[in-house]
């Protein structure tokens, strides 16, 4: 009895100091994937197609985003298409656009505009049949300048009469633009 | 090799203790009798152990000694000429010091039991205790929500589920918490961190304001919270405890229960099992449910003791698990959403009641393992060593699955971090030398944090060695007791990595803390304790190095690694009627000058990333003043009604600005009328209810700048509570039924860091039934 009791304590000692810490310097298993790159490509009547991005590879903090102003040519109509890159890893940028357009009932991206941007359209639809925006007709006014604000929303109500105000916000960048 | 050494001297120091050692009559117990009516010492009268030939008498000082006592529970007898009979039954298994109060009339005094214990060394600080009753129907919420209406007690809240309590405006690192005697290790810096506790192996808790001891640490600039179960049995048998509740805002159920006993005979081992179980659903507010805020969570923890002579050997060891959905209506995106929602008022989302818990949630397990090792000896000697590990790992989930993983990972946290801590507390107690008491010891802390994702912290090691020296004199009868303590304490981070970058930083600090204070009792035996501790707290890992946006609070917060350790001067002085009184109460103020306080400030600039601009806040330093008043009283009103009402009164400063401190509590003040029939016969008793008002004012002492939305308005809530012990056969049950927010009042309060969102809980009914077997 005495030696049986006595190898418990012992045993449940033993049991507290081997109980091992992790290795504080392994490598992170695997970090949460960022969108660090929005593209707006914009395809004239010709078929011409004009470039720009808002790029942040380094994520939030550190060093300031880059942005490209949009110069688009006036009494125009662009068709708009949106890309969403995680370029945090130069050798292996990914396309999370895919990803929303695999969960497009989930996501909706919004566009604010003003100055010589006059009009802007959603063209394309979710799985539901409801406006997903990765898509967009644009027309442009009289020359001079304007801002456009493309946003990403995850779980919106679009339902809702105004479904750019609710959810949340997975992007949020605002372009300056100059009409030409 | 160091743990297998480390092992080596436990086994030895085990193999020394397990000798069997017989049962002998040779205790002696001293004591002083104390005449509550005189307040001075009761002399001559005699003392006798009933049941045997044991007996003397109290010498002109009302002192005495018993020599040759048999361990075990005892009666004391005590009588005098003009006195009627006392008497006092006590466990004893060593010597004893009592200090026994005995009052003249003697009748109504109820039996005190004194578990071998000699009469507390007095403390010049301020605690209040929460057990009995008032634990028990507060058990099934949180261990916040139940110390919430001591004064001086607010609770931070994330929520209604996340819940974390703050001492006189302090929280998180500045309070520390005791988890049966270890300090609770977590990740306790975050506002939405609760602490992982089952409120349901408490058997009292326990709230130290101010400085006081120097024991635990010196980091305690607003007090400490010890959480403590009860002894484990030391007679022979089994029982156990049974307790349940429902409640009705959130249909949430709770079951805990415990097993314990006492083998007796030649293992002398005590033994203890306790569990808890709670599930609950989307709480509601007085007009609509809130999404996802249920909750679910699944707690247990063992005890053994083994009893000799002189020595004491405890293991403990628990776990607790718990999943919190996070409402969702709360998770935005940036500062655009945060202004949607505060304009719409009310959630967009307001879903039928569930129990699912989907993202965002968050996800916490903390073990605690400790063993303990008591040798006493003489009128309360003591050594004792402790060596506690404790893991804590926490996941937290987005509402966003993080873009790019595989299938198969889309269970693992978006954030998750593990900490662990090693600790090994060595003390020593001595009794009086001189009229003096007091103790003194050591406590060795290594720390380790890994971040397995999110890189908000950074991975850091941390090692502490604290040594601490208190004591206490007192001359009995003298009114009059001193206290002093000092601390030293060095601790030393070692950051390795956040995220993908490498920091390699080590940072060191050492410094001394220091408490004077004295209790000086009355004529009347009103006694004033004042004391005034000089404390510090260096700064924590998430002061110096966060960095990263908060998404509940759309806030961009980046650390300051050239922050230094925070100095305190804490100043308390208090008054209280005495505790035999049918009136009782206390009064205190408080001053606490904190130089150097870290606080976050917002930043001129807003911090622009690709979700959009977020307000950046900043770690910084300020002189600070946190000054207050508390008061408590209950008076009886004929022989049926009770009175009582706690208020609080707080204000907090940024010396350099002249501007408000953020987080501080709006005054609070809580009335209470209680009707306690004596209605008694064999199966029901002890009938009570009790109905009280909770009025907080609104907190309009705030920074500029500092907030999305202006305070909400202050509020009143009506709560009732009604209980009574019923015996069913031989099995006695206690029913309770509390209301809280009985009106089913809409409010929201400034402490609450969902106040943009939604609406308080509404009603809640909560049904408890207790039983012991």
């Amino acid at each position: 009895m005495k030696r049986i009791e006595k190898l418990i304590w012992i045993l449940t000692f033993s049991v507290f100091f081997m109980s091992c810490e992790k290795d504080q310097n392994q490598p992170m298993d695997n970090e949460e994937e960022l969108i660090t790159d929005v593209v707006l490509s914009f395809t004239d009547e010709l078929g011409m197609e004009q470039s720009f991005t808002f790029s942040d590879p380094d994520g939030p903090g550190g060093n300031d985003p880059v942005q490209e102003e949009i110069r688009l040519s006036s009494l125009q109509s662009y068709e708009l298409a949106v890309q969403f890159l995680d370029s945090s890893d130069p050798m292996e940028i990914e396309n999370i656009t895919l990803e929303v357009l695999d969960e497009s009932d989930e996501h909706l991206i919004c566009y604010g505009f003003d100055g010589s941007i006059s009009t802007l359209t959603i063209v394309d639809v979710d799985q539901n049949n409801m406006p997903l925006g990765l898509e967009a007709l644009l027309t442009t006014n009289q020359p001079g300048s304007g801002t456009l604000t493309v946003s990403l929303k995850h779980l919106p109500d679009k339902t809702n009469a105004l479904p750019c105000n609710t959810g949340e916000t997975d992007v949020e960048v605002t372009f300056a633009v100059v009409v030409q | 090799m160091r743990k297998s050494v480390i092992t080596g001297i436990l086994l030895c120091l085990l193999v020394g203790i397990i000798q069997g050692q017989q049962k002998d009559c040779s205790i002696t117990i001293k004591g002083y009798l104390n005449d509550t009516i005189t307040a001075g010492p009761l002399d001559y009268a005699s003392i006798s152990i009933r049941g045997t030939e044991t007996g003397t008498l109290a010498n002109e000082k009302g002192y005495f000694e018993l020599k040759g006592v048999c361990p075990g529970i005892i009666e004391l007898e005590i009588s005098r000429v003009g006195l009627d009979l006392q008497t006092r039954v006590i466990s004893v298994n060593k010597d004893t010091t009592l200090f026994l109060n005995v009052g003249s009339e003697g009748v109504s005094l109820q039996s005190i039991t004194i578990a071998g214990q000699a009469a507390p060394i007095p403390k010049s600080e301020v605690s209040q205790t929460i057990d009995g009753i008032n634990l028990t129907t507060s058990q099934g919420l949180n261990l916040a929500t139940s110390l919430e209406n001591l004064p001086g007690v607010s609770v931070l809240r994330t929520g209604a589920t996340i819940a974390k309590p703050m001492i006189r405006g302090m929280h998180s690192n500045r309070i520390l918490l005791l988890n049966n005697g270890v300090i609770q290790e977590g990740q306790q810096w975050g506002l939405e961190h609760a602490p992982s506790i089952d409120p349901f192996t408490a058997d009292q808790i326990t709230v130290i304001k101010g400085a006081g001891s120097l024991e635990y640490g010196s980091n305690a600039l607003g007090g400490i919270i010890k959480s403590d179960p009860s002894a484990l049995p030391e007679e022979k048998g089994i029982g156990g405890a049974i307790h349940l509740q429902a409640h009705s805002n959130n249909r949430m159920g709770v079951a805990s229960g415990l097993l314990e006993g006492y083998t007796g005979g030649k293992t002398k081992m005590g033994y203890r099992i306790q569990g808890t179980l709670k599930r609950g659903g989307s709480l509601k507010t007085p007009d609509y449910y809130l999404d996802n805020t249920g909750q679910s969570e699944e707690n247990f923890s063992w005890s053994l003791q083994r009893l000799f002579q002189r020595h004491r050997i405890q293991l403990y060891y628990s776990r607790y698990a718990s999943t919190f959905g996070i409402f969702s209506g709360a998770h935005i995106g940036n500062l655009t959403d945060l202004n949607n929602a505060i304009e719409r008022g009310e959630p967009l989302i307001q879903p039928d009641f569930s129990y699912a818990i989907d993202r965002p949630q968050q996800r916490v397990v903390h073990e605690l393992f400790k063993g303990n090792y008591v040798f006493e000896w003489g009128s309360s000697n003591e050594i004792h060593l402790q060596v506690s590990r404790q893991f804590n790992r926490r996941e937290e989930f987005d509402a966003h699955r993080p873009f790019g993983v595989l299938p198969n990972e889309k269970e693992i946290g978006d954030i998750t971090f593990e900490i662990t801590t090693h600790t090994v507390d060595l003390g020593w107690k001595h009794g009086h030398w001189r009229s003096l008491r007091g103790k003194m010891g050591t406590q060795l802390t290594r720390q380790i944090n890994t971040a397995d994702r999110g890189g908000l912290i950074p991975n850091y090691s941390m090692n502490g060695l604290g040594w601490y020296w208190m004591e206490t004199w007192k001359k009995f009868p003298f009114p009059l007791a001193i206290e002093g303590g000092l601390r030293l304490d060095y601790k030393k981070f070692e950051v390795s990595t956040q995220g993908r970058d490498t920091i390699n930083v080590d940072s060191e600090f050492f410094n001394m803390s220091a408490v004077v204070g004295f209790i000086y009792t009355l004529k009347n035996n009103w006694t004033i304790r004042a004391n005034t501790g000089w404390l510090w707290r260096p700064p924590h890992v998430n002061e110096l190095y966060s960095e990263g946006v908060h998404h509940g609070s759309a806030s961009y917060e980046t650390g300051n690694r050239d922050l230094f350790p925070e100095r305190a001067i804490n100043s308390n002085i208090s008054i209280h009627l005495p505790t035999d009184s049918k009136v009782a109460g206390s009064l205190s103020l408080y001053h606490n000058y904190i130089q150097d306080f870290i606080y976050l400030q917002p930043t001129q600039e807003p911090v622009l990333t690709i979700r959009g601009a977020f307000p950046g806040f900043e770690y910084l330093q300020t002189d600070a003043v946190i000054q207050g008043l508390e008061w408590e009283w209950s008076a009886p009103i004929g022989p049926l009604w009770t009175l009582s009402n706690k208020t609080a009164f707080l204000r907090g400063e940024n010396r350099l600005t002249g501007e408000p401190l953020i987080y501080m509590p709006a005054n609070q003040t809580r009335w209470a009328i209680e009707y306690q029939p004596s209605l008694r016969n064999r199966t029901f008793s002890d009938f009570f209810a009790k109905l009280s008002w909770e009025y907080v004012g609104s907190q309009n002492r705030i920074p500029a700048h500092s907030d999305y939305a202006p305070p909400p308005p202050s509020y009143g809530l009506v709560h009732l509570s009604t209980g009574w012990n019923w015996k069913a056969g031989e099995t006695p049950i206690m029913l309770t039924l509390t209301a809280n927010n009985l009106l089913n009042k809409r409010y929201r309060s400034y402490l609450n860091r969902l106040r943009y969102y939604a609406d308080e809980m509404g009603r809640n009914l909560i049904l408890t039934l207790k039983t012991n077997f």
